[in-house]
């Protein structure tokens, strides 16, 4: 039987030898690089995906960062296969974090509506819209805004990744890790929530309109 | 896994084709999404719903807010890993330090590399009685011989001991001008100096001791212990060394000590023994301390060489009687008492006595 002190001593030597083991593998200059293609790559997907789970422009450039910390933090581990997967299970659950947070101190979501007029950005792949196109986009954008608020967040993701990032069903399966037939069953809820939510707001329009 | 499945039966999962609004755009079209997959909104849907679909364009980070965001990650990103290269190696370091520590405490150290435990000077002088004349009455052997577990000699040896094995009887010649013994057979402690603070001494009164320069040198040698000082009125000045980190050095393979000597007046060479230094010191002794076994020595202007053996040493007869024993050394000392100041020696070449 060994003296405690020759055990304590080879417990040590093994937590050195574990503390260097758990050094990262990949050197300095590529987990830099690999880092800046990621963000590269997909930070708009990211910040888009955090806009429309429900977050203020604010809100989701603050996501976006917890994001890629979180990613720059498990760089080692997420396979480059995986990237789009684990940055969007990320988003989502930062997403429906600073939902949570947001309800919990009372605030309508919907309150940052107003400064999304100042916010505007245009798809750069897109021609620049004149004015009158551009407040009635922001309109539009508040609807649908307004709209996807209506869904439970499961809904609004599988929604969000099929109609807006124009992702197909297996793709968004295998980037929730969900089975297909869970994911066409909650695009399809969600579209009946999206066409009845519509229906409600056009119906409200009109009946302000006859009113003014 | 999901990916490979079938896609659900249509009639669960998706909406008929009935069901999909009338567009231009049916699913009928060879640019139509595949059969399991209900058309999209922004190609199917009526000219409002493809509004709001279409709409979610504007949803783009500002370009201003991405360079920022991108920076600020790759800053923490930077600043992570710069920690992570100092802290792992730091944590394995102190880790493996405390492995080395660990086995240093199981494995028994070799006394060279030990220090001192308390500093020399403190070790010295600050309790030692105010003049040997003034403490108390002489005890006798046999009292001390009382002692049930003491031997038949009536001492009991200090241990563990390091013991000389005879080979290297050199103590210091300083010409390392390290201020330490040489590390010869085990043997490990510093050259310090100390006084009973009555009159003033040179070189001051520091630890290690510093060397001096023989002027124009002594043969070969170059440097030895010089100190001087003046008029002391209670026990004097000395110089000292330990031979063990352990306190206790068995000298038993040799006859005594030789050294050079130079200086005025007269000078004491201490073997101090364990058993007349107090326990606060390194020692055993419990009262009637410090009266140690010395030999006096009367110096020249010129040098000469000094043989002390064993024999030669003797107590004063102020403390508790011991009878010397050379296996049980603590010190090795060289002593002024007030009758011998002021003083001036040199001391050079230290050795024990061969048999």
């Amino acid at each position: 039987m060994a003296s405690p002190e020759l055990q304590l001593s080879l417990s040590l030597v093994r937590l050195a030898f574990i503390g260097t083991r758990s050094r990262p593998r990949l050197d300095e200059t590529a987990a830099e690089v690999r880092l800046r293609a990621l963000m590269s790559t997909y930070f708009d997907f990211v910040w888009r995906s955090l806009r429309r789970l429900g977050l203020s422009p604010p809100d989701a450039d603050d996501g976006t960062q917890e994001v890629f910390l979180v990613a720059s933090r498990k760089l080692e581990l997420i396979a480059v296969e995986s990237e789009k997967r684990f940055l969007f299970a990320t988003a989502l659950r930062i997403a429906s974090t600073r939902r949570r947070g947001l309800r919990r101190r009372r605030e309508e979501p919907r309150s940052w509506l107003g400064e999304e007029d100042s916010e505007l950005e245009f798809d750069r792949e897109h021609s620049e819209p004149g004015p009158e196109r551009l407040a009635e986009l922001a309109a539009a954008r508040r609807d649908l805004s307004h709209i996807l608020d209506g869904m439970k967040l499961e809904q609004r993701a599988v929604f969000v990744l099929y109609e807006l990032e124009e992702m197909t069903v297996p793709e968004i399966a295998h980037l929730l890790e969900l089975p297909s037939g869970t994911v066409s069953s909650r695009l399809r809820v969600a579209r009946e929530e999206f066409d009845l939510s519509l229906r409600r707001l056009r119906a409200r329009e009109q009946f302000l309109g006859v009113k003014s | 896994m999901s990916t490979d499945r079938e896609e659900p039966p249509r009639k669960s999962a998706l909406p008929r084709p009935s069901e999909a609004p009338r567009t231009s755009e049916s699913s009928r079209t060879p640019e139509a999404p595949r059969l399991s997959q209900p058309p999209r909104l922004s190609r199917s849907a009526a000219p409002d719903a493809r509004e709001l679909i279409d709409s979610a364009r504007i949803d783009i980070p500002t370009v201003r807010n991405r360079e920022e965001i991108m920076s600020r990650v790759l800053s923490a990103h930077r600043k992570r890993r710069a920690a992570q290269r100092v802290v792992v190696p730091a944590l394995g370091f102190v880790c493996a330090l405390a492995a080395g520590i660990a086995l240093w405490q199981h494995f028994e150290p070799p006394p060279e590399l030990l220090l001192s435990r308390e500093h020399p000077i403190a070790s010295q002088g600050a309790n030692r009685p105010a003049s040997p004349s003034a403490s108390t009455p002489a005890k006798t052997a046999a009292s001390a011989s009382a002692n049930p577990s003491a031997p038949a000699s009536g001492l009991e040896l200090c241990a563990p001991a390091v013991s000389a094995a005879g080979s290297a009887p050199l103590i210091d010649d300083f010409e390392d001008g390290d201020g330490r013994i040489s590390p010869f057979e085990r043997r490990a402690g510093f050259w310090s100096a100390t006084n009973d603070n009555t009159g003033k001494q040179q070189p001051a009164l520091r630890s290690p001791f510093p060397m001096s320069r023989i002027p124009g040198g002594r043969g070969a040698s170059q440097y030895a212990l010089h100190v001087s000082g003046g008029k002391f009125s209670k026990w004097g000045a000395l110089l000292s060394a330990e031979l063990s980190a352990r306190r206790c050095y068995d000298a038993s393979v040799y006859a005594g000590l030789t050294f050079w000597t130079r200086g005025r007046g007269s000078i004491n060479v201490v073997a101090k023994m364990t058993q007349i230094a107090p326990e606060e010191y390194g020692g055993s002794c419990t009262h009637d301390c410090y009266d140690a076994h010395l030999a006096t020595l009367t110096l020249s202007n010129k040098w000469q060489e000094q043989r002390v053996t064993w024999a030669e040493l003797k107590q004063k007869g102020y403390g508790q009687v011991v009878p010397f024993d050379p296996r049980s050394l603590l010190s090795l000392e060289f002593t002024v008492g007030p009758e011998q100041t002021p003083f001036d020696f040199w001391v050079d070449d230290i050795r024990f006595l061969e048999r």
